[in-house]
C-alpha cells in the first residue's frame, strides 16, 4: 500500500466531518443511529466537505497514485469495518439493558 | 529513456475548439515549453495528459505502449504541478515531506536540499509563493513519475527562487521529461529544449522570442 501516512491523513480529514455529523445524530437519537450514519450518510457528507474545503489537496493524492474513487472506497471500507462491531456491541448493550 | 508521445489530441468546450488532432512528444532528458494566450488550452492540455480532464479524442503512447489518461494517476507515469498549492496548508514542511515520500533516503534528499532547513518548521500556508513552489517541485522530482507536467511554475515568484527553480529543473531533466507552461517566457526559454505555441487549434513549433512575436503571442513591434 502506497504512503500509508498520507492515506491516514485523508481518512482522518474525511472522518472529522462524518464523525461530527454522527455525534450530533447520536445525541438527538441513539448511538445506534449515530454509528449507522457514520458508515453510510456520514461518509458522503465527509467526502462532500473535503471536496468543498480541501479540493486542491486531491492533487496531493493524485501524485501519490490515488484516484478520488479509490480514496472514497478506502474511507467506506474502513468505516464499515469499524462500524459493524460498534453497531453490534451497541445493539447488544441496548438489548441487555 | 522513457518516451511520451501524443499522436492526436482534440478538445472542445462547447463551441470553442482548443485543439484538433494535435501532436507532441517528449523524452526523459528534455524540457518542452508550452506557450499560448489565456484560454488557448495550456492548462487543459496538461489536465488531459494527467487524466483529470477528458479529451474528445486522444491517442498516446508511453514507451510504445498505448496509455489511457484515466490510468495515468494509478500507474504514476506522470506527475502534475497545478497552478494552485496542492499541499496540506496547515501541516509543517517537516511533516509534509514524509507524508509525500515514504523512503527515508528520498526524504533526506528533500530535507538536505538547499534552503529547506530554513523553512522546515513553517506551515505550508505560511511559505512565500517561491518557497512553496520550490518545495512542491522538490517533492514531485523525487516521486517515481518519469514525466512531469508543470503549470506556471514561475508565476508570481520572487527572483531569487526563479534562479533556484531554473537550476533545479535543469538538474532534474536528466531523469525526467518535463512539459512546462508559463507566460514568463524569459524564465522558460533558457531551460527548454523545444517549445510550442498553442494557436489556431494546433501546436506550432517555435525557436525563440522572435517566433513568439511573429505568431502573435508577443507584440511584434518589440522586435523591429
Amino acid at each position: 500500500m502506497k504512503n500509508i501516512g498520507a492515506l491516514l491523513k485523508y481518512y482522518t480529514d474525511v472522518s472529522f466531518y462524518s464523525l461530527g455529523i454522527s455525534v450530533i445524530v447520536s445525541i438527538y437519537t441513539s448511538i445506534l443511529w449515530g454509528g449507522f450514519i457514520f458508515c453510510t450518510l456520514g461518509v458522503g457528507i465527509g467526502l462532500l466537505c473535503f471536496q468543498y474545503f480541501k479540493k486542491n489537496e486531491y492533487y496531493f493524492y493524485y501524485n501519490l497514485g490515488w484516484t478520488k474513487w479509490r480514496l472514497a472506497l478506502l474511507v467506506v471500507g474502513i468505516n464499515t469495518v469499524i462500524s459493524i462491531p460498534v453497531l453490534f456491541i451497541s445493539a447488544l448493550f441496548l438489548w441487555l439493558i | 529513456m522513457a518516451h511520451l508521445k501524443i499522436q492526436a489530441v482534440s478538445k472542445t468546450f462547447g463551441a470553442k475548439r482548443l485543439f484538433m488532432d494535435a501532436s507532441l512528444e517528449i523524452k526523459t532528458g528534455e524540457i518542452l515549453g508550452v506557450f499560448g494566450r489565456n484560454g488557448s488550452g495550456k492548462s487543459s492540455l496538461l489536465k488531459i495528459l494527467f487524466g483529470t480532464l477528458q479529451a474528445d479524442r486522444i491517442v498516446g503512447t508511453i514507451d510504445g505502449k498505448t496509455f489511457a489518461p484515466k490510468h495515468v494517476i494509478g500507474q504514476q507515469q506522470i506527475g502534475y504541478l497545478p497552478q494552485f498549492s496542492f499541499l496540506p496548508q496547515y501541516k509543517k514542511v517537516r511533516q509534509v515531506i514524509p507524508l509525500f515520500l515514504e523512503a527515508g533516503e528520498l526524504q533526506d534528499k528533500v530535507f538536505y536540499a538547499p534552503r529547506i532547513a530554513k523553512i522546515e518548521n513553517q506551515r505550508v500556508g505560511q511559505l512565500s509563493i517561491g518557497e512553496r513552489r520550490y518545495l512542491e517541485l522538490l517533492l514531485l522530482a523525487h516521486a517515481p513519475h518519469p514525466f512531469l507536467l508543470l503549470d506556471e511554475p514561475f508565476s508570481m515568484i520572487e527572483p531569487l527562487y526563479k534562479d533556484i527553480i531554473q537550476a533545479f529543473l535543469t538538474d532534474i531533466k536528466l531523469r525526467k521529461g518535463i512539459i512546462l507552461t508559463d507566460h514568463y517566457f524569459r524564465d522558460v526559454l533558457p531551460i527548454t529544449n523545444r517549445n510550442i505555441l498553442l494557436k489556431d487549434e494546433s501546436f506550432l513549433p517555435i525557436l525563440g522570442e522572435k517566433d513568439l512575436a511573429r505568431l502573435g503571442y508577443l507584440p511584434e513591434k518589440r522586435f523591429r
